[in-house]
Parts: C-alpha cells; structure tokens; sequence
C-alpha cells in the first residue's frame, strides 16, 4: 500500500510533532484496519533500525551487505548495550564488555535471528507480577512489575497487587494476604483475601486453602482465609467447584453465580478419611488403635547406628559420616495392610534437626512406599521399584518421587527459617480404590504438607506388596548429620468413597503371587 | 551463594538488544523514554540471570519483562504527546512480537535500500541518528534549514520504506 497521508502521520510519530487531530486520525486508522498496523510497525522498526545503525558502512566497502544479525558493529548497539548494563551487576557489565570485545573480529552471533517468535508467553516464569499499587510486603521484600514469580511465598501487608499466571489467569491479592504460587494454574492461598479472574483458556485454575480447594470454571469468585483456616468463597460471576478436604475424594459442590460457601479448617493430626481400622502411633508407650490392632512394628534395615523410640517420639538418625556417599537410614513399618484395593491414608509428623545453614544443605528425610515384593533387600529410594517417596529436606524442597520415572515437584513450602525444622504434618493418601482406577487406570497419590497440596492424583503404580518406609539421607559427605523426629505415625484403610470399612472384609494384594488364606486386616503381625 | 550469569545467558542478553529497542519503539515515542525503558528490561532480566533456561524463548521473555516496563511508564507519565488508547497500544505489542521475523528481513533489505541512497542523503542519516544532532545544527552542516531537513527525512524513510517492499516483493537485488 501506498498512502502519503499515512506515512506523514507515521513521520510525525517518530518525530514526536502531531496535532491533537492527527493524532486521533491516526489512532482510529490503527485501531480499525490490521493493514494499518502492520505498516506502522514496519515503519517503526525500520525507525529503530536506523538508530541501530543499518547501512552504517563506510563506503570504502559498498558492496557487502551485512548480515543482519550483525548487530555488534552498529553504532547504536554500543551505546546501548553498555546503558542497558550500566544498572546492572558490575560482574555482568564486565562479562557484557568482555562479550562484545570477543566478538567484534568474529563472525556475527547467530542468535537473534534463528529462533522463531511467538506470542509474548513468558517462558521463564509460572507467574509475574503485574499490578501494583502501593503494594508493601512482609520484609521488607520489594517486588516490582513484570517481575518473575516462580515459587516461594507472597505476603502482602499493604495495599494490593495482580498477580498474572502464565496461564492466562489473573489473581488480585488485597492486603493483608499470604499466598503462594504452586503452578501456572494453581495458587495456594494460607490466609487473606484474593479475587481470581480466569479467562476461558485458563479454565480449572485452582486456588487451594488449608481447608479445601476452589476450582475455576470460567468465572471470577473472591476468596477469603482467615486466621483459623476458615475460608469464604463468594461467586461473583460464573461458576466453581468448592472441594472440602484435598485429594480425590474430597466431597465437590457446584457454586454458581451469587452463592456462597464456608470451608473449615479439618486439618488435624487424625486421617482425613477416618475408618477403621486406625492405626495412630504416638511412639510414647501408649498405643492407641481399634481393638484388634497391633502396633506397627519398626525394623531398621541399615547401619548400625540403629533407629529407636526415645522420649516419645521414633528418632532415625542422619549419619553424614565422612567418606560414606548417600548413606540412608531406613525404618520400616513391618505390616500386613492392604494398600491394594484400598485408600490408605498415612499420616506423620516429622522434625527435621537443626543445626546451622551449612549442615542443612541436602539432608533429607522422609516417608516412602515402595515394592517390598523381594522385600529381603533394602532398597535405595531412587531406584524404580519406588512407588512413591515424600522426601523433605531443610533447604526448602519437598520432594515427591513416583515409580517408573523421577516425578520430581520441588516446592518451596515453607517460609521462614525457623520453620525450616518443622514439624511437617505430611498426609499421603494412596488410593487403589474401584473409583480411583476408574479415572486412572491406576491407583493414585496425593500428597498434603502442612496443609498444602504438594501433590494431587499423581498416577501410582503399586507394586504387589507395598512397604512403608521411613528414612534419613544426607548428601554431605563431611558430616551432615542429627536426629530426624517422627511422630503420630497414623494409617487407616477406607474401602469406599464414603470412608467406610467394612468390617470383616478384605482385600488380598491384587498380583500377590502366593494368593494366602484371607485375613482381616487389622491382624497386625507382631514384633519379634 | 552468589550466581554468576552464565556466558550463555550474557550472549542472550546481548543479542536481545536490538530487539528489544524495536519492540519498545513501536509502543513508546519518546526517544528518551525508550532508552529508560530498554535500561530497565535490562535491569530487570539481569536481576533475573539465574532463572534463565538455555534454550528457551529468551527473546519473548525479554520482550514479556520489556511490555511490563512499557505500562508501567505508561501509567507514570500521564502528559505524553502521543498516547494511544490502551486496547490499541496492547494489539499492538502483541503485533509486533508476531512481526518480529518479518521485520528481521526487512532490516536485512534495508541494508541494502541504504546504500542505495544519494552521499547527501547518507550524509543526514548519519548525523541524525549516530551522531543524535538536532535538525538545526545539521541545518549549518548541510548548508539547509531545519524544515527543508525535516522533509527531506521524511522523504528519505518513504522512500527507504518502499525499496524494502520492493526487495521483499522481489528478492532479486
């Protein structure tokens, strides 16, 4: 196209000179016509090019075109890239400079041109910051727009800020709210109060609170915690599924625009899903459990420096001993409970040792389940035969493993580091109910620390004998070491969606090869 | 610990440049401002260094950081003398990321659409963009005045523009 009139807008543009009614010509032409646009974007970057230098040659060499990616010899890019460095790290200026003296002599960099440009998604980052106002955070912590949001906690204590998901959700906090980012569609929300608005590509955006979740179904909803884990949900526009409790099980409701719903903090030591029978070992001499029950047994099955009960709670040393490389700490709950066939809610408390930021790094602990069908050989947590494993560790991670490939979710949970100890209140629900196999074709995990949701369904393979296991690791060869607490070890056996056991009723493991005599569960075998 | 930036994540954020400068001309029209903006994104992405993945889309994110920057100075600066409406300065960003090969050609077409031209035209590109002088005092340079100057650039872009479209048209320079 051709249009003189265009182009003098154009020129006024870039020369910053246009009446009042050019100007409004110019945005209705931009606004109405794509062609338009398109041309005032070529203009424009041919503008920008210009300034880059384009044609800078002397004209002792007129007949070799550059390549366009020869952006280092430019006038412009000098200036420019030594700016745009100039607020940054000294380290990073100096690398910049180094860069650019290298490669003056060289052929040109080949990247700017070879990748492909798509849509401006942010590739780098679960979430950004995109609206602030006035906005003060816990710490004095600054954040500033457009920046990256990957993990950890977001506590604002004044004013409010929009959070933007890569998924194209939106989520306005108003001060004070704690929150936390666990995906590009799913925000934890600990307390306070947030406004979701979710256009249809981010459909299911998932806002989780200790006491339940909230799923989007195209609508915009405010949502409040408070103090006691209370949450209110209020549906603006829309719809959403309300969860009460985590995991698959967790009773849904459909609230639709103008209604309302309460969800109550349920999180408690005790299984979410009580049924007999129930197992809850308080490692203080007293057993507490349904009649029939025995306690669970412990074995260690490494080291010497054995696992014990002491002072009321089960004490597993970590042994960072010199020269020795992953050495693991295994106790192992010695059982009969049937995890096939069964939901199986396991729950424990556990207190990492302290000791300083250095010895923190890498140590680990934790709960996992795997195959105990040659159950004679102690197994080491990363290799296949690993259901699942719920590692924890005092440098900020909580782990999950699950069988087959390393379905690693690091997540920042916790916050501060005086809670870097815990106790972490971790609930691990292993469904191989009918229900569960019907969505899956498997059975399926999830898992809850603290009352967050680290994991939801995740897909299990259970093996025929599945062995609950306890234990302590350390990547510190030079003496990563303490004691790890676990306490209020509890496990229940739900057969169906309503959480009822039938008693008298069983399940034998599903390829169990010695398909024995049926026995009740609850016949614990007993410690020797 | 502190993380130094890598020597991948520097040659990104070098090569970047060029592109981001285009990007935040199309939105912003205050040469000034363009300059504090493309500083800013530059702060910013080096503040984030140790976030950086090698192989991905580091110009999207690039330009993703430079768009937040752009609102920003957007909301800050209510008096501009062009401000386009923001649905239309929105549409536009999103353009210009999808034109971004686009434009790469044009820029290698205009290589050459510039060497085509007259010394004298070469002559007021040069003191005009690199050595940044006011039209007025190129004026005494040329031996012109300010308004003939001003036309002449504008009759140098139409016609630059218009050898690009040609050799886009025609590829047989």
């Amino acid at each position: 196209m051709h249009d003189p009139d265009l182009e003098r807008l154009f020129s006024a543009v870039i020369d910053a000179d246009i009446s009042d009614a050019d100007h409004a010509r110019l945005e209705r032409r931009l606004s109405t016509d794509a062609a338009v646009r398109r041309e005032f974007l070529s203009w424009m970057a041919m503008e920008s090019a210009l300034e880059w230098g384009a044609g800078n040659e002397s004209d002792k060499q007129p007949s070799a075109p550059r390549s366009p990616s020869a952006d280092t010899t430019g006038w412009r890019h000098r200036h420019a890239v030594a700016a745009g460095v100039a607020g940054a790290a000294i380290a990073g200026f100096i690398a910049v400079c180094v860069m650019m003296a290298g490669s003056r002599d060289k052929s040109p960099p080949v990247a700017e041109t070879v990748r492909p440009f798509h849509a401006a998604v942010p590739v780098q980052a679960t979430a950004w910051m995109s609206d602030l106002q006035q906005a003060q955070w816990h710490g004095d912590k600054i954040w500033h727009l457009g920046d990256a949001i990957t993990t950890g906690p977001l506590r604002l204590t004044a004013g409010s800020a929009q959070l933007e998901f890569s998924s194209g959700a939106k989520v306005v906090l108003t001060a004070p709210a704690d929150v936390e980012v666990l995906s590009p569609s799913r925000l934890f929300l600990r307390s306070g109060s947030i406004t979701p608005f979710v256009p249809p590509a981010a459909r299911g955006f998932t806002v989780v609170c200790p006491s339940g979740e909230v799923v989007d179904l195209g609508t915009e909803f405010s949502m409040q915690v408070d103090a006691s884990g209370k949450a209110d949900v209020y549906v603006i526009d829309g719809e959403v599924d309300v969860a009460v409790g985590h995991g698959p099980t967790a009773g849904r409701r459909r609230l639709t625009q103008g209604f309302g719903s309460s969800l109550l903090q349920t999180v408690s030591h005790e299984p979410r899903d009580t049924a007999r029978p129930v197992i809850v070992d308080h490692f203080d001499g007293r057993f507490q459990a349904t009649e029939g029950c025995s306690p669970l047994a412990w074995t260690t099955w490494d080291r010497d420096c054995a696992a014990e009960v002491k002072n009321g709670s089960l004490q597993i040393p970590i042994d960072g001993a010199a020269g020795r490389q992953y050495p693991i700490v295994r106790v192992v709950a010695d059982h009969d409970l049937p995890f096939a066939g069964n939901r199986t809610t396991i729950t424990a408390k556990i207190t990492l040792p302290d000791g300083g930021t250095a010895a923190r790094e890498h140590r680990w602990a934790g709960i996992v389940i795997d195959d105990a069908a040659h159950d004679k050989t102690p197994l080491a947590a990363y290799q296949p035969a690993v259901a699942l494993g719920v590692l924890l560790s005092p440098n900020w991670q909580v782990g999950v493993w699950g069988r087959g490939e390393k379905v690693q979710k690091h997540h920042r949970v916790f916050t501060r580091d005086d809670d870097a100890v815990g106790p972490y209140q971790l609930v691990i629900v292993v469904d191989d109910s009918p229900a569960a196999r019907k969505r899956h074709e498997s059975a399926t995990a999830s898992v809850t620390v603290n009352g967050l949701e680290v994991l939801a369904e995740y897909p299990l393979r259970l093996g025929s004998r599945p062995r609950l296991q306890f234990q302590t690791h350390t990547e510190h060869r030079d003496g990563g070491r303490g004691i790890v607490l676990v306490d209020d070890v509890s496990v229940s056996v739900a057969l169906n969606a309503a959480g009822e056991y039938a008693a008298g009723e069983y399940a034998v493991g599903r390829n169990s090869p010695d398909a024995e005599a049926p026995r009740p569960v609850n016949a614990l075998r007993s410690a020797d | 610990m502190e993380h130094e930036p890598t020597k991948a994540f520097v040659a990104e954020i070098t090569a970047v440049q060029r592109r981001l400068h285009g990007f935040v001309r199309t939105l912003v029209y205050d040469r000034d401002a363009i300059d504090e903006i493309v500083q800013e994104t530059n702060v910013t992405l080096w503040e984030q260094a140790e976030r950086f993945e090698p192989g991905t889309n580091f110009a999207a994110w690039a330009c993703k950081v430079a768009w937040f920057k752009v609102l920003e100075h957007r909301r800050g600066r209510k008096l501009t003398r062009i401000r386009f409406a923001d649905e239309l300065v929105e549409t536009l960003a999103a353009e210009a990321i999808q034109a971004e090969e686009e434009h790469a050609t044009e820029r290698a077409a205009l290589e050459r659409c510039v060497a085509k031209l007259s010394t004298r035209h070469r002559d007021l590109l040069s003191l005009y963009y690199e050595k940044r002088l006011p039209l007025p005092e190129i004026a005494a340079t040329l031996d012109s005045n300010a308004n003939a100057l001003g036309q002449m650039l504008h009759r140098i872009r139409a016609s630059l523009r218009e050898c690009v479209r040609r050799q886009l048209s025609a590829p047989a320079s």
